[in-house]
């Protein structure tokens, strides 16, 4: 896989939910390739033969009880005070269905 | 008139007590000097309004009989650090304008102790880069010499303290963007082990290596500052329980270094960096360090690992950049739409190919070759780390094979700009600590710019790091 094109890049921008001129296409195309050449290397490396698969660190829930964390509304006008366009106490999205 | 570039944190703190001069007073001059240094070096993206109102908070504080060892001492912030009111852009166009609604845990903790925010810090955008030049809002440059980068992620907190426009900085590091700067700039960074520091309200990166880590003038300045940031949060899940920490009292009797030089070639050491290096050791052995070659075998493949787990990380994390809550949003026909425009236009080239890195590492037929054989590789890599440190106190390396990179260099091949942070990735993959201080300088077009040593602990060793670090310091630079 060093070969990434036009296709490859108009495959992964919509995964990634970015618009990307067609003109920009072959530089990120080329520095991508690049990219994953290098990283492909770490197939050379074989994990796998030094006792298994292992995973990076432990994995462990971090619980608390449950509860109310502040009083209602406290932090609502900060927040919507960012938001681009707001009605009322509601962040405004165009219609999803 | 105060000599900014005399002080220390140490030597502000006894000042400020004896009352030699005013938190105001410092203050003042700490302004006064970004004023004049900040258009050539663009450290700084903004120096906060509430400055002053700190300063006088700490003054407060030092006639009450308040003070601590931060009261009062001018801090610079990085601008992914959420300080609460105050703008945080991530050095992007995307988050223009976004003001934080809540204070980060480190700053919290700053905020208690009465320490001065003087502003903050220029960056690589979403602290993606090793040189401060991916900035949305101009490239920072290396008060060193200024045709040269200063580093980066976090290449506007190092020139700052380097400059003597801040006492102290906070950066992040995920792969070195602390520790990298501060070689460049010829000063101290320190990546604690993973979890020792809050995250709460660090705009995140890559979450399992993001570490916020300290800037300063000298190892114990860092040290001040690391005591003052590490603790648990029970607001970051990944944050190190307290009792994780009385399992591993600090240390007196490290003395055993290692030396994986088998990853110097490979990591394209310049032959004047490695002299200093091994000027350095040879000091070192002289003040009863034990200096041993040891082998790491898979090391080799820590960057090549990063670069495939940190993308796929920064994709999931970047994913909330959509235009609905805060920030940039640029209209469209449908909700689709408006998250592909905002997205594509907020977003500059770099966090752009790294989003679509992280997809495709992580998309159907490329996620087992890619992502989860990183994956295992990290936990070898750990394992590796793990078996050294049964034989030696620390590992110690260069911090970067060369000193800081011309501007424009590096920008058009990407590998070669990720190549500088070779020796400084292995820490994050692992999450062990690690510290750079200056080793000397190297000359090059008749300029001598810094070069920095690097030392490795295991988990939970972070303090026989200032330690060691506080010997070689006087090895090398007496006078501090």
């Amino acid at each position: 896989m060093a070969d990434i094109d036009k296709k490859d890049i108009a495959h992964l921008a919509a995964l990634a939910r970015i618009r990307i001129a067609d003109a920009d296409i072959p530089k990120i195309a080329d520095k991508l390739a690049r990219i994953v050449q290098y990283v492909s290397e770490i197939k050379d490396a074989t994990p796998e033969l030094r006792g298994g698969v292992v995973e990076a660190g432990e994995l462990r829930n971090v619980m608390r009880e449950d509860g109310a964390p502040h009083e209602t509304g406290m932090h609502t006008e900060d927040i919507l005070a960012n938001a681009p366009e707001r009605d009322g106490d509601y962040f405004k999205v165009r219609k999803i269905l | 008139m105060l000599n900014l570039s005399e002080l220390t944190i140490g030597k502000t703190h006894t000042h400020l007590m004896s009352g030699d001069f005013s938190a105001r007073e410092l203050t003042e001059a700490y302004c006064a000097e970004i004023e004049k240094k900040n258009p050539a070096l663009n450290a700084y993206l903004e120096v906060f309004l509430g400055a002053r109102a700190d300063a006088d908070r700490a003054d407060k504080a030092l006639k009450e009989g308040n003070a601590g060892a931060l009261t009062g001492i001018p801090l610079a912030v990085k601008d992914n650090i959420l300080v609460k009111g105050e703008r945080a852009t991530c050095g992007s166009r995307i988050l223009e304008g976004y003001r934080a609604t809540y204070d980060a845990g480190v700053i919290e903790r700053l905020k208690k102790e009465n320490a001065v925010f003087l502003g903050r810090t220029n960056m690589d955008e979403f602290a993606m880069g090793s040189s401060t030049e991916h900035s949305a809002f101009g490239a920072a440059k290396n008060p060193h010499d200024e045709s040269r980068v200063p580093g980066g992620s976090s290449g506007g907190s190092a020139a700052a303290v380097a400059a003597d426009i801040a006492l102290g900085a906070l950066g992040s590091d995920t792969g070195g963007s602390v520790r990298q700067p501060a070689a460049f700039c010829g000063i101290v960074g320190m990546k604690p082990t993973y979890g020792a520091v809050s995250r709460r309200g660090l705009v995140a990166l890559a979450s399992s290596l993001d570490q916020i880590s300290p800037f300063a003038k000298t190892v114990g300045d860092a040290e001040i500052l690391f005591r003052h940031l590490r603790a648990h949060d029970p607001m970051d899940s990944t944050s190190a329980p307290e009792s994780l920490w009385e399992k591993h009292p600090p240390r007196t009797d490290a003395k055993r270094i290692g030396v994986p030089r088998h990853l110097f070639a490979e990591g394209g050491v310049d032959a004047d960096m490695q002299a200093l290096f091994d000027a350095a050791l040879e000091r070192l052995r002289g003040e009863g360090y034990i200096i041993e070659e040891i082998a790491l075998p898979n090391l080799r493949y820590a960057l090549a690992a990063y670069y495939i787990v940190m993308p796929a990380e920064a994709s999931a994390n970047l994913a909330r950049f959509d235009g609905v809550r805060y920030g940039l949003k640029k209209a469209g026909g449908s909700v689709l739409e408006e998250y592909e425009e905002t997205r594509g236009a907020g977003f500059g080239d770099e966090p752009r190919m790294r989003i679509l890195l992280g997809a495709f590492v992580l998309s159907a037929g490329y996620h087992d070759a890619y992502y989860r054989k990183a994956t295992a590789l990290r936990g070898v890599l750990r394992r590796e780390m793990d078996e050294a440190f049964g034989k030696v106190d620390f590992i110690a390396m260069p911090t970067t094979p060369t000193p800081a990179f011309k501007r424009g260099e590096k920008m058009s091949d990407p590998v070669s700009m990720y190549l500088s942070d070779i020796f400084t990735v292995p820490a994050n993959i692992t999450g062990i600590p690690a510290l750079s201080l200056p080793m000397g300088s190297v000359l090059r077009d008749g300029v001598a710019l810094p070069a920095g040593f690097q030392f490795m602990a295991p988990h939970f060793g972070d303090s026989s790091l200032f330690a060691v670090g506080k010997d070689l310091e006087k090895l090398i630079a007496p006078h501090r």
